[in-house]
């Protein structure tokens, strides 16, 4: 977005719709218009938030999704580099599984957690597998095409300079792949968020994810609110974060 | 304005073809054409005569099936570093700056033999033929269409080539730009000599620039004719010698065009 400098007006605007909603949902669930036992107001859920931190209790959930994702995130997109990467210069490589890579790939990464569970257990390994599935993906697709998209006009300078393999991919191939790899990294990262929530909704006994099912379980819809904050927050966060590197790394574009 | 009188370029026989649709289409026929070296040659043609093809044919980028080409007397089978090529486009890396993209240019093995300090020299002494002082750590999508032509250029003559082809190098300029671009080229060919041969559709281009103008036919494409350019430089592009030579080129497009069948029916 290439838009000019924002003045006070501007940010105004942006911060009273959060604002407004805050307020309305105070005031609705004060006056006792909806159900609290389902609908918790904002200062229930700032309370809940406060005690799940004064306990440490949060910080076990947050750190435990916070963990699987690191491991599963980088698992990901370092074998979907690395096979994006070789899928990307070599088309026999691409032929030889694209078929296979179709069908998997076409697979909801939830719809495999069952069978990670019965694999694997319920521990670590079967939700790591599928965060780094769920980065995998997304990651091996942007970077297969971002290598394989090369402007061919660009190779033909090396050729014309009799440059050899090494430095093509290093000085054109690479760098030109960078953006898509960036957008391919920015979807495994989202991917990665949303399967470790999925994976500890399903099984497991710590996470943010478990915290909300929990919460459902015992009727503390205030936990479960702060849970799905932290969703909302970490997610954006994320997004932000590898925007900020993007820009900073693809400065050309 | 040629140095001496041995040939640079050779091109005997020459025809191409490309395979459209399942069908050989014939490209170029029978081009028999020798530049001198120092010459500035400067081929017309219509879009699609043909002429991009020779020029990469030249630089080794295209193979040559029937014929022979040769560049200094060597027969052109690949790409050879005596030969730099600049392209329609400027091609160049838009992550690396100026200096970096005109860098790439210096082959492997020169690349070896020079420390960092004689590179940053001859790269420099480049930007500044080029006129480009000041922006050496621009990068492109800072630079004008015009100066990126000229990070084209001096990429190209980085490793002191004896033949620089250029490929509709000030097709997309704007009209402006293209004229101090002419301008830009001539007076580095004076400073270079060097053999250039220039592809354009521009005739007045042409005339402006080149020693020689080769005028192709369209579809495919062979050679017409080779006017000779003997007008001293700088040329006067409203004198009535240019005009001359001017009307006898659009005589020959005319007269090509007219032959033709039309290329569509209602």
């Amino acid at each position: 977005m290439n838009r000019s400098k924002k003045g006070i007006v501007d940010y105004v605007i942006i911060i009273i719709s959060p604002i407004l909603l805050l307020t309305i949902w105070q005031v609705v669930t004060d006056k006792g218009w909806i159900n609290g036992a389902i609908m918790p107001s904002p200062k229930k859920v700032i309370e809940a938030f406060k005690s799940l931190i004064v306990t440490g209790k949060y910080w076990e959930q947050f750190s435990a999704s916070l963990f699987r994702v690191s491991i599963g995130f980088t698992v990901g997109t370092v074998a979907g580099v690395a096979i994006g990467v070789l899928t990307g210069l070599f088309k026999k490589v691409d032929d030889l599984v694209t078929v296979i890579f179709s069908v998997l790939r076409s697979i909801p990464t939830i719809g495999l957690i069952p069978l990670f569970i019965l694999w694997c257990g319920i521990g670590e390994e079967s939700k790591i597998i599928i965060i780094s599935l769920g980065t995998f993906w997304s990651v091996l697709l942007n970077t297969q095409r971002g290598i394989s998209g090369t402007d061919a006009k660009l190779l033909e300078v090396a050729r014309i300079l009799q440059k050899n393999r090494f430095v093509v991919l290093s000085k054109i191939v690479i760098p030109a792949a960078l953006p898509s790899l960036f957008t391919g990294i920015r979807l495994g990262i989202s991917g990665a968020w949303r399967s470790v929530i999925a994976a500890e909704m399903i099984a497991s006994v710590r996470g943010i994810g478990y915290m909300i099912q929990y919460a459902r379980e015992m009727s503390q819809p205030a936990v479960m609110f702060v849970g799905l904050l932290t969703l909302g927050v970490v997610g954006l966060a994320l997004d932000l974060v590898v925007k900020w590197l993007e820009k900073r790394l693809i400065y050309w574009s | 304005m040629s140095n001496d009188n041995t040939n640079q370029i050779e091109i005997h026989g020459v025809n191409k073809k490309f395979v459209i649709d399942k069908k050989k289409v014939d490209i170029l026929k029978d081009i028999n054409l020798e530049f001198k070296k120092g010459e500035f040659i400067c081929i017309v043609g219509a879009s699609g005569c043909g002429k991009s093809t020779l020029l990469r044919m030249i630089s080794g980028l295209e193979t040559v099936e029937e014929g022979e080409i040769t560049v200094g007397g060597q027969k052109v089978t690949q790409p050879t570093l005596k030969t730099g090529m600049v392209f329609q486009e400027s091609r160049l890396f838009p992550w690396s700056n100026v200096e970096k993209n005109i860098e790439f240019g210096i082959t492997h093995s020169k690349s070896k033999k020079l420390d960092k300090y004689a590179k940053k020299k001859l790269v420099n002494s480049l930007i500044e033929l080029v006129g480009l002082k000041g922006f050496e750590k621009a990068i492109p999508k800072q630079l004008s269409g015009g100066m990126q032509q000229r990070v084209s250029i001096a990429r190209g003559l980085i490793n002191n080539p004896d033949v620089l082809l250029l490929d509709e190098p000030f097709g997309a300029l704007d009209a402006i730009t293209r004229i101090n671009m002419q301008n830009e080229i001539l007076r580095i060919w004076e400073a270079e000599k060097k053999t250039m041969v220039l592809v354009t559709h521009d005739i007045d281009e042409a005339i402006y620039l080149g020693d020689k103008v080769v005028v192709l036919s369209s579809r495919p494409g062979t050679l017409r004719k080779v006017f000779n350019v003997d007008l001293p430089r700088e040329r006067d592009r409203n004198s009535a010698e240019f005009a001359s030579i001017r009307s006898k080129i659009y005589k020959e497009f005319f007269n090509d065009v007219k032959r033709k069948e039309p290329e569509y029916y209602i």
